[in-house]
């Protein structure tokens, strides 16, 4: 563990000097990707010029869901977004064998050898209509509620990771798999609005068990401003209530996790290492 | 030591049918081949070696070396490096062990050679005087200093294998796999990559394992030759043993002036004499023999006595000659080993 982060902070001292390298790179990317940002927070703020409310949430609940999902989105860019060259080449060209032959944890590898910069932006500003969005709506957090909020951003870290997983995975099977990536990633992007907003009871049901973003945005923030038989009612599970829906989120995050981590390893025995 | 026990690695090959039309065919249709890429290979390498793995494109070479290496899961049969598992037991064995792709650099991209180093210690855990130490003995004998901080991206392609070579060396492996190491090198940079190797090789002991097309590289470097075709080991044995075996054939070349040419009577030899051949040329004869059936002293007096010779050539058989003769006869040579 402590060779795994001083290996990791050996590349991110590089990769920090490389950005000293790249400024101009480096400033336009982050340019760009604010512009993005405050684009799609414009939209938003445009429709609520209009009305108040949507649903039954209010602007400032609606900018807690954007601005926790933009932050997790963020963060899980920043750290781990070199598996998605797995996906779109790593397999087809065969460098993904030189992960094999050091002596490390071929993920942590792949984990450690870049950060993405890029995603620093998207984290901070979903970080800053965070906390906005937290004082506005006056939440206060007792240290339990740390906790559970801790938790909650664990799961969702792992959820992310794990997706990004199984996705990257399915290039051991089909050479390439950057486009089916891609589409889970995108899915991500319907938990920036509350779950209850979809009435299709396929689409709920596809964001909590099937890409479970749900867990990751919207019940982490729906548990701090409404009541425990509301999420429970609204996931349709009459149970996940409480300490319940605690375990319930765990679960099911597990369950991504081993499903995931077990399509990669089966992977990796199937691995046909092309390119001489 | 490493063994190689009944080793074979299938793949599967979809069978894809030509144009358009085909490739929607095959994609409703899941025939496909088992192709066997390695097919019950067993040898055993002790530690100090210096092999050379040869064969065609194609042959299995590669394959082989990606299941000592613990990259390829084998189908079947078995496989120890210094009595590790490598894809079992993958971080083990890496440890054990130095990768060399010719055809691929295992640097990072965008950093300069000396911090690729520096991450390869941390990965290794190699010791700071111990990485001192490598690093001054390879800085000598691949002459890294010239391009020691540029990043690995602005590097010419013998750059890169120099730094590629010595990276994999770094934290001392027992065993070193180089997969075409001298892959579009110039003749200086081959010679100081051999030289290089034939030093780890005789200073280090470390077991050296080397697939080429060059065989040049083989004759310089190596003491052992495997020859694999179509997955199976057609050889398996000494430089020399694979001379005498496969080259029996001898050449004398008889210079014969322009004058006296043409005006032969009767024949060399009697036309029913075995092991011996004789070739007309425009500058005179070449007569073929098998060393061992007949003595050179004899031939050249034999021809000496009946044609006027100007010059004689005798030739050794090229090792190119050689293998080139065993890949063509392919797996329908039977297999020799000799130790």
């Amino acid at each position: 563990m402590i060779r795994f982060f001083r290996i990791y902070s050996a590349f991110f001292k590089q990769q920090v000097k490389s950005l000293i390298e790249y400024k101009l790179d480096f400033a336009a990317g982050m340019v760009a990707l604010g512009f993005q940002q405050v684009a799609s927070f414009l939209v938003l703020f445009a429709v609520f010029s209009q009305i108040q409310a949507i649903g039954s949430y209010s602007f400032d609940e609606m900018l807690l869901f954007f601005g926790w999902a933009q932050l997790m989105k963020g963060f899980d860019h920043v750290y781990n977004d070199n598996i998605w060259t797995v996906g779109w080449w790593r397999i087809r060209d065969g460098s993904f064998s030189q992960f094999l032959i050091r002596p490390l944890g071929i993920v942590s590898q792949i984990v450690m050898e870049r950060l993405q910069f890029d995603g620093l932006g998207e984290f901070l500003i979903g970080l800053l209509i965070f906390i906005y969005a937290f004082i506005r709506t006056g939440l206060r957090f007792s240290f339990g509620d740390w906790l559970v909020f801790g938790y909650f951003f664990l799961c969702g870290l792992v959820i992310y990771f794990a997706l990004k997983l199984l996705g990257a995975s399915v290039a051991f099977w089909t050479i390439s798999s950057g486009e089916l990536m891609t589409v889970t990633y995108e899915i991500g992007s319907f938990t920036r609005y509350p779950l209850d907003m979809y009435k299709s009871a396929i689409i709920r049901s596809l964001l909590i068990y099937v890409l479970p973003f749900a867990l990751v945005t919207w019940v982490p923030m729906v548990w701090f401003i409404r009541e425990p038989q509301f999420i429970a009612d609204i996931l349709g599970i009459p149970w996940a209530r409480g300490s319940a829906l605690l375990g319930f989120t765990g679960g099911l995050t597990l369950i991504l996790l081993g499903l995931s981590v077990g399509t990669w390893k089966a992977g990796l025995r199937r691995y046909n290492a092309t390119g001489t | 030591m490493i063994t190689v026990d009944n080793l074979s690695k299938e793949f599967k090959v979809y069978e894809k049918q030509e144009g358009f039309k085909g490739a929607v065919k095959s994609l409703f249709s899941s025939k496909y081949k088992i192709k066997k890429a390695v097919d019950q290979v067993s040898f055993s390498i002790d530690a100090g070696e210096s092999v050379g793995y040869i064969g065609v494109n194609g042959a299995g070479k590669s394959t082989t070396l990606k299941m000592m290496t613990g990259i390829l899961l084998p189908t079947s049969g078995e496989c120890r490096v210094f009595g590790v598992d490598p894809f079992t037991n993958r971080r083990n064995n890496v440890k054990n062990i130095g990768v060399v792709f010719g055809q691929r650099s295992q640097l990072w991209w965008d950093l300069p050679v000396s911090e690729s180093f520096s991450i390869l210690q941390k990965i290794y855990q190699v010791p700071q005087n111990r990485f001192r130490e490598n690093l001054a003995f390879f800085k000598n004998i691949l002459e890294l200093d010239e391009f020691y901080l540029t990043p690995v991206r602005n590097l010419s392609l013998g750059q890169k294998m120099r730094a590629d070579f010595a990276a994999s060396l770094l934290h001392d492996p027992k065993v070193v796999f180089l997969d075409e190491p001298t892959i579009g090198l110039d003749i200086v940079v081959k010679d100081r990559i051999r030289s290089a190797i034939k030093d780890i090789n005789a200073q280090r002991n470390t077991t050296v394992i080397l697939t080429t097309h060059d065989l040049q590289d083989i004759q310089e470097v190596c003491r052992r030759i495997i020859v694999i075709d179509e997955g199976k080991i057609l050889f398996d044995g000494s430089i020399d043993a694979l001379k005498t075996n496969y080259g029996r054939w001898r050449n004398i070349h008889f210079e014969i002036p322009l004058t006296e040419q043409g005006e032969a009577t009767e024949p060399l030899f009697p036309p029913d004499s075995e092991g011996i051949e004789v070739i007309d040329d425009p500058s005179g004869i070449t007569v073929k023999f098998q060393r061992d059936m007949h003595q050179v002293g004899e031939l050249i007096s034999r021809v000496m006595k009946m044609r006027q010779v100007r010059d004689i050539k005798i030739n050794e058989p090229e090792m190119q000659d050689i293998v080139k003769a065993i890949y063509l006869k392919g797996s329908a040579g039977r297999t020799i080993g000799v130790q």
